[in-house]
């Protein structure tokens, strides 16, 4: 998705990822983290990466590349520190936790409420599909001040039967300095 | 002697608490603490001059810097610095604002060069702050550059590694000023032959609390995991082993090391780093490695030593590191209720690139910013300014009495002891504070 010109579109793919999309995040909005669990893959590889200001760096060969996103990126291999790295035991221990009576983060819950905009799909082989999506998360509790996280999410999905389920998401969040009490939310 | 302020003009005066005040705060045993000194805009004010601008504060380590060359930015309290390993190989630290306008002359948070040019009028500072470029002299004829360099942090000492910054000139040296701390520190350290490093950038997040508090909590509160965090440990075994083995110990008032120690009888897998009670589910090859570099330590360690098993340990006034779970982490002040907090994962340096994976995770899965455990934290940090903030209950000081009394010199170990549930730990640090603000400023 380098290129300035997207390819052809599937309407229908867009069509399904964009509901599934808006499925997913009224199923989080309505706190049915539960439920939502359903809708990961069991391989799942849940990222968001620590984001930082690099000394920009010119490249006459390829001027475009100078304030490229990447490079304030974290990144995950072995000398990194990415903020959240997860599987789905991971994520199942949140989704858990988050509805018990002592998890005091969660408890009055905040309210929160995603919009998914600017979905891009690009089929692959195999029934999957890479998709991009942007989201804004807005997050409210006890009177405090209100937070809105705004992130790119890079997501592979995979057919499951009728369905779609997450096999990978990225979360890359544009905030320089967190502002919200925690990233620990499902983005 | 001039006072701190006067010699440091980075920091200008604007604390206005009257000494008298200041002692009314704090109670002398430290058992009572009002709830204003975690809002009061002037309390808070005094406390960047009095405390901050007379600590020795963390800059960073050396293993970020290994180049000529290398910088990173940071802040002691509210003033930005940077701090650069020069041409030379020196380590120094500046200011990070022109002697012109005051523009921050260098805007990355880390990298290479031996040139920070400010951005405003493009006068040029190199790695030692000196001002060695200002365009406009083209025109209007030299001026005096050699006054007019980036302010320098008048004291940088190294404790293995470790670099502290103080803007107090006449401090006393890093090694006198960490005390008996180093005995912890070297504890940690000393298991690790190949050294430690920091691996990051730094998390950093923002939250609506006083500085103190994230401090305190990490300084020795280990009764709150099985309240605030009762939704995954009330009955896990790291919780257990807490309950009969954890206590604080406190080295010097502000300082302190939260730890277990493990009975002589305890097996190598219930005192090794990084295991943490989770060994049945652990990954093989990772459970290997953590007892092996646990057999290491009993080597070199020594018996009492190889029996420690570190949870929290705190630098007084805002540095924190937790032992268990791998994380260094500053309290930067934003402002009487906002804190910005800085965290580096840390790892052994020669550890093997599929282990540095596995003790990541036990880390940034369960502290941090995206940590399932500081959730929680966070959330009660920024709840206690709702109770300090508001009128009616300011003659009803926070009560810090829990266990007076019952401290006592450890037989072994360095300092003060203070069990599980005695807040020994934050009277010495409330006593440390109360001094600290009563200190004369012409002193
Ligand atoms: S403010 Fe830095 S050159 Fe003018
Ligand atoms: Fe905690």
């Amino acid at each position: 998705m380098n290129e300035a010109f997207a390819p052809a579109l599937d309407v229908e793919w867009l069509r399904r990822v964009e509901q599934f999309y808006y499925r997913e995040a009224r199923l989080l909005d309505e706190r049915r983290y539960l439920s939502w669990l359903e809708l990961l893959s069991p391989a799942i590889l849940y990222l968001m990466p620590g984001r930082f200001v690099p000394l920009a760096r010119a490249s006459a060969a390829d001027p475009e590349t100078i304030h490229a996103p990447d490079k304030e990126l974290s990144g995950y291999g072995p000398r990194a520190l990415p903020l959240r790295e997860e599987g789905f035991a991971h994520l199942a221990q949140r989704a858990e936790r988050a509805l018990k009576p002592n998890a005091w983060a969660e408890n009055p819950p905040p309210r929160i409420r995603r919009f998914v905009a600017n979905v891009e799909v690009e089929p692959l082989a195999g029934g999957s599909v890479r998709a991009w999506s942007n989201l804004l998360l807005f997050h409210s509790q006890q009177g405090r001040a209100d937070h809105l996280f705004s992130a790119q999410r890079r997501d592979r999905l995979e057919t499951y039967g009728d369905h779609l389920r997450i096999v990978e998401r990225e979360v890359r969040l544009d905030g320089d300095t967190i502002t919200g009490p925690s990233v620990a939310l499902f983005f | 002697m001039r006072s701190t302020l006067e010699r440091t003009p980075a920091l200008p005066s604007q604390g206005t608490v009257e000494p008298s005040a200041a002692a009314s705060l704090v109670s002398a045993d430290g058992i009572h603490v009002a709830r204003s000194i975690f809002v009061d805009p002037a309390i808070y004010a005094a406390e960047k001059h009095l405390i901050f601008a007379r600590s020795w504060l963390f800059l960073g380590h050396e293993s970020q810097l290994p180049q000529p060359g290398d910088f990173l930015t940071t802040r002691l309290a509210e003033t930005p610095v940077i701090v650069t390993r020069s041409r030379g190989g020196a380590i120094r630290a500046h200011v990070n604002s022109c002697s012109h306008r005051g523009l921050p002359v260098c805007r990355a948070d880390l990298g290479n060069a031996h040139r920070f040019v400010c951005p405003y009028h493009g006068w040029t500072y190199d790695g030692d702050g000196a001002l060695v470029a200002v365009p406009q002299e083209r025109k209007v004829g030299r001026i005096d550059r050699s006054s007019l360099g980036l302010p320098a942090v008048p004291r940088i000492e190294s404790y293995r590694g470790f670099l502290f910054g103080s803007l107090d000139a006449q401090i006393e040296p890093l090694a006198d000023y960490l005390g008996d701390m180093r005995f912890y520190l070297d504890t940690y350290l000393d298991r690790f032959p190949g050294g430690i490093e920091l691996v990051g950038p730094p998390q950093k997040w923002r939250l609506r609390a006083n500085w103190k508090l994230p401090y305190e909590n990490q300084l020795g509160d280990l009764g709150h995991a099985s309240y605030l965090h009762g939704a995954l440990f009330a009955t896990n075994d790291a919780g257990r082993e807490t309950e009969a083995h954890g206590f604080a110990m406190v080295p010097r008032a502000g300082h302190s090391a939260s730890l277990r120690l493990m009975p002589e009888e305890s097996t190598a897998e219930e005192r090794a780093w990084g295991i943490e009670g989770v060994s049945a589910g652990m990954d093989p090859e990772l459970l290997r490695y953590l007892l092996a570099v646990q057999a290491e330590a009993e080597r070199r360690l020594g018996p009492l030593r190889a029996r420690i098993k570190g949870l929290t340990l705190g630098i007084y006034p805002n540095l924190n590191f937790v032992w268990s779970n791998h994380a260094l982490r500053v309290s930067h002040p934003c402002g009487p209720d906002e804190t910005e907090i800085w965290t580096w994962l840390v790892l052994p340096k020669d550890a093997p690139d599929s282990i540095r994976r596995a003790l990541r995770g036990q880390y940034n899965y369960v502290l941090g910013p995206g940590g399932i455990v500081e959730q929680e934290d966070s959330e009660a940090w920024a709840q206690q300014w709702i109770g300090s903030r508001s009128d009616y209950p300011q003659d009803r000081p926070y009560h810090y009495g829990l266990g007076a009394g019952q401290e006592r010199p450890h037989p072994e170990l360095p300092g003060m002891a203070s069990g599980l549930f005695n807040e020994y730990y934050a009277r010495a640090f409330y006593q440390r504070w109360r001094a600290d603000m009563l200190r004369d400023e012409r002193a």
